[in-house]
């Protein structure tokens, strides 16, 4: 456990919140060397750990805090922890990322970073110290915003603890709620709704312990190097400490590529007064920073007679210009309630946003409007605690969109809302959106906006040329740089202060600059399939990052080394991702960017997602359907990932349930004895009963189990597995399923009967129907007889055909009789049974049938097939 | 005793994170040492990344 290596402390603990037990999660020096640290040494851990298909909320999913090596060493910028677990908003892999102080203290008390697993049975507070974890009891804290609840763990604690708390938003399982960390956030992915669903309300760490160093003088001197770096170039010297992230808003701006109105357009003309300058001007107290770094973009601002912390580019981006917002003052407010509450200031921008446009189209009347602020400081409140119109914006904009029939309004990538940048007008950015492994991320994304609008030098944002290298070789070096435990600031400093001076924006030389780096896209190509980490086997001055590391750990990592690991972290989060089923279908992003010019008389201003794409799986060596090849997995050493998804043996309900694991030979089975047997399958029959013989035929095994599971269990969907086709809902005979034009579907318990169809409708490769056992149905069909009444059947043979088990047996001209052993009181017969034959009995009773009914209505079509189906969603 | 040069010291903030006593402060363009509080425990000297923290 222990490690060769310097930066690490060599262990990490792997917590069981339900034992509420502790020991140690077993990492060796070769789990170091390949994967670092951070996110991917978490992705690491999460792909090995959980089974693919559980919900996020489940005791089964595990939440992991990660440093990396330089965390705590006090090299520049390296205040840096990561939360990686399973993405409460895509159902993929999520990470986030914190500059807050308690990666640093984690490390003091003798940890890299902890697995924690299982859920506490009430509100708990871990303690961590050197010698272990303490469960303690937060109901106290419990309700509390974060504010007060770090106030009140220093109280108990004493100052300068590490602390990662959650707020009402975790607490409630707002699916985009943030962890807290002093004043800075672990943001997107509702990782602090994960923390919540495990009953963690806050974790506190401190220690004596310090990070080894493996060459103190080599990796003192490098750190200086590093400091002398940030402290000359102008955009971490000046641009960032003066303006803070909030530089960005007049440069997005300027460039198009500023989100306005729920990324309807690219400009907005107020912009300047949500700005980085006029928050310098009206409202800063004073820039601040993270510990160990000389940059120090935060930002201080006045709050009536407090200090507070100001906001970051994004959430002015989403909370001011996407929804018309010029009123700075306001989104101060907000951006502090947010982090009260405990959410992310992105995702609630996004989702606040598309409430908006869908009230101004009249899809869903709320009350919201673009640039109507009133409303929304309550309505975050109600968003954190679930309550009115806030429960539906909670579970972020997809969903919410989903549910009113309008998917297309959410501007998200795999269901993870996109960052304040608008890629109409830098499709390279959004290429990085469609293929960051966490959602609609820039950084994961790779950032590549500074190479196409914001940035000192830049290539010509609307071209899909050279866009895929640049994305690939940003997004491994991000990856390798937050692994390593970095701030991605320091990359800020990667081009010269001197470039801004040579090449003047606009100019000729800006042009020429421009065309070679288009250009140097083909010397990018072969990236993933020639790329090895004993290539590239030095240091280049303008990335410290890798010296300083060789100097601090002892391990050798050049660039290619650095590289490479960046290029494995980002594989192998993609390999989970593609083990939840996530294929290249979930590279996307939604109509309007792909297809709708953001300036109408430019036809190339929108995202040319089509023709990118194949070029960046041809340089990260994936294969035409996006799935890393057999070849790059060696290269990278994840052969291991390499798992087929394997449905029947994924699904962790399976186990429990004594259905057929194949659903097709039994499908096979039963069409072989209809021919046999010579009987008329009904093909215009919308439900898809799975036996369509003579039952008294066909009692093997397989249907045994089934009658006893259908007779013993309820039926639910994991939404997270649903793909919202909606033949469930079809299939369903008693309409128990909800379901809405590409929602996912939900089960009603009252309505459904256990028959087992959705089951069988539900596609093998989602398989979105699970089952389990319970007492409230076993009891409820115990005491319930079906009979056939032999004077009222009228020998149609509906109910044969529609039997879930193949327990009615009928022949043409006879009366149909029900075979006890295998009827599981579905009372699907009785619903089918025409009204003007009623001739089923339930305990006695027939089907209750009006007057004037007519003859069953067919089911509704299958909306979701019909792209015109608009008019026919809201029930 | 401990001072800290201020030329050198980039305010990043890791002595005071790990002073044990709460001896340091933010003034102007750097932080500085209180030494009515400092015990002399060396951390800051230890921590400082980039050396700005003298021994006198």
């Amino acid at each position: 456990m222990n490690s060769k290596y310097g930066g690490y402390m060599g262990r990490i603990l792997d917590i069981d919140m339900t034992r509420k037990s502790f020991c140690d999660y077993p990492i060796t020096d070769n789990d170091r060397e390949k994967f670092i640290g951070g996110k991917t040494l978490a992705a690491k851990i999460l792909f090995d750990e959980l089974s693919p298909g559980i919900d996020p909320f489940s005791a089964e999913n595990i939440i992991v805090f990660m440093t990396g090596p330089f965390t705590g060493t006090g090299a520049p910028c390296t205040s840096r922890f990561d939360i990686s677990t399973k993405n409460a908003l895509t159902g993929g892999i999520a990470s986030s990322n914190c500059g807050g102080t308690f990666g640093i203290h984690l490390k003091k008390a003798g940890y890299d970073g902890l697995v924690i697993r299982g859920k506490a049975s009430r509100p708990t507070l871990l303690k961590i110290t050197e010698s272990g974890v303490d469960f303690l009891d937060a109901s106290s804290l419990w309700g509390k915003d974060t504010e007060e609840t770090q106030k009140t763990l220093e109280k108990e604690f004493g100052r300068k603890r590490g602390m990662a708390v959650i707020g009402p938003a975790g607490e409630n399982l707002v699916r985009y709620a943030s962890v807290i960390s002093g004043e800075r956030a672990a943001g997107r992915c509702g990782v602090g709704a994960v923390m919540g669903s495990k009953n963690i309300k806050a974790i506190v760490a401190w220690g004596g312990k310090k990070p080894p160093l493996s060459n103190p003088a080599a990796f003192r001197k490098a750190v200086k190097k590093w400091v002398k770096i940030l402290q000359e170039n102008p955009a971490t010297s000046k641009t960032l400490p003066e303006l803070g992230t909030a530089n960005l808003v007049n440069a997005c701006n300027a460039s198009g590529t500023m989100p306005t109105r729920n990324f309807q357009k690219g400009t907005f003309e107020r912009a300047h007064l949500v700005s980085g300058e006029e928050m310098a001007e009206k409202h800063l107290a004073n820039n601040t920073g993270c510990v160990s770094c000389p940059i120090r973009c935060g930002r201080l601002v006045r709050l009536g007679d407090k200090i507070i912390k100001g906001p970051e580019y994004e959430t002015l981006g989403m909370l001011g210009p996407n929804i018309e917002n010029d009123d700075l003052g306001k989104i101060i407010e907000w951006n502090y309630k947010l982090d009260l509450l405990g959410m992310d200031t992105i995702t609630a921008g996004a989702t606040i946003a598309c409430a908006m446009e869908l009230n101004e189209k009249g899809i869903w009347k709320n009350g919201l409007e673009f640039g109507k602020t009133d409303a929304i400081s309550a309505l975050l409140d109600d968003i954190a605690h679930r309550r009115g119109i806030g429960d539906e914006l909670a579970d972020g904009s997809l969903r919410l969109a989903l549910k009113y029939g309008s998917p297309e309004l959410s501007m998200h990538a795999k269901g993870m809302e996109f960052a304040a940048y608008s890629p109409r007008r830098a499709v390279g950015h959004g290429l990085g959106y469609a293929t960051s492994n966490r959602g609609g991320c820039h950084i994961n994304g790779g950032y590549l906006i500074y190479f196409e609008a914001v940035g000192p030098v830049t290539m010509d944002p609307l071209s899909p040329k050279a866009k895929p290298e640049f994305c690939v070789f940003q997004q491994n070096m991000m990856e390798a740089l937050s692994a390593s435990g970095n701030c991605i600031f320091t990359t800020y400093a990667l081009i010269p202060g001197i470039a801004s001076q040579i090449v003047p924006p606009a100019s000729a030389t800006a042009d020429i600059v421009s065309k070679m780096m288009l250009a140097s896209g083909a010397m990018l190509r072969p990236q993933g399939r020639a790329l090895k980490d004993w290539m590239l086997p030095f240091h280049l001055p303008v990335i410290p990052h890798t010296e300083t590391l060789s100097a601090l750990t002892g391990m050798k990592i050049d660039l290619g080394h650095f590289a490479v690991a960046g290029e494995r972290g980002f594989t192998l989060e993609r390999m989970f991702n593609m083990r939840e089923g996530m294929d290249r279908a979930y590279d996307a992003l939604p109509p309007r960017l792909t297809h709708e010019p953001q300036s109408p008389d430019n036809p190339r201003t929108k995202v040319p997602l089509d023709q990118m794409l194949p070029v960046y799986y041809e340089t990260r060596d994936w294969d035409k359907q996006g799935k890393p090849t057999k070849r790059l997995l060696k290269k990278l050493g994840l052969e291991f990932a390499d798992t087929p998804l394997r449905h029947s043996e994924t699904r962790p309900s399976q186990q429990k349930k004594p259905l057929p694991s194949s659903v097709e030979e039994l499908k096979n089975e039963t069409a072989n004895l209809n021919r046999l047997l010579n009987k008329r399958s009904d093909k215009k029959s919308k439900t898809i009963g799975i036996h369509e013989g003579d039952a008294s035929k066909i009692k093997t095994d397989e249907i045994k189990k089934k009658v006893a599971a259908l007779r013993t269990s309820r039926l639910f969907i994991q939404p997270d597995r649903c793909r919202s086709c909606g033949l469930c809902h079809a299939a369903c005979p008693a309409d128990a399923i909800d379901w809405r034009h590409g929602t996912p579907a939900i089960i009603s318990a009252k309505k459904c009967v256990s028959c087992g169809k959705c089951y069988e409708a539900c596609p093998s490769n989602f398989s979105a129907v699970a089952i389990e056992k319970s007492d409230k149905v076993t009891l409820r069909k115990k005491r319930i007889k079906v009979e056939i009444d032999a004077e009222l059947c009228r020998k149609c043979g509906k109910c044969f055909r529609n039997c879930p088990t193949g327990a009615i047996q009928w022949q043409k001209k006879e009366i149909a009789r029900i075979e006890q052993k295998l009827c599981v009181k579905c009372g699907v017969c009785q619903i089918v049974c025409p009204d003007n034959f009623n001739a089923v009995r339930i305990n006695g009773k027939l089907k209750v049938v009006k007057l004037d009914s007519s003859p069953p209505t067919p089911k509704k079509h299958h909306a979701h097939l019909n792209p015109d189906s608009s008019q026919s969603t809201i029930v | 005793m401990y001072l800290i040069k201020k030329k050198i010291c980039t305010k990043c903030g890791m002595c005071v994170e790990s002073c044990p006593v709460d001896a340091i402060f933010e003034s102007g363009e750097s932080y500085v040492i209180d030494p009515e509080k400092c015990v002399e425990c060396g951390e800051c000297h230890s921590v400082c990344p980039v050396e700005a923290v003298k021994d006198i």
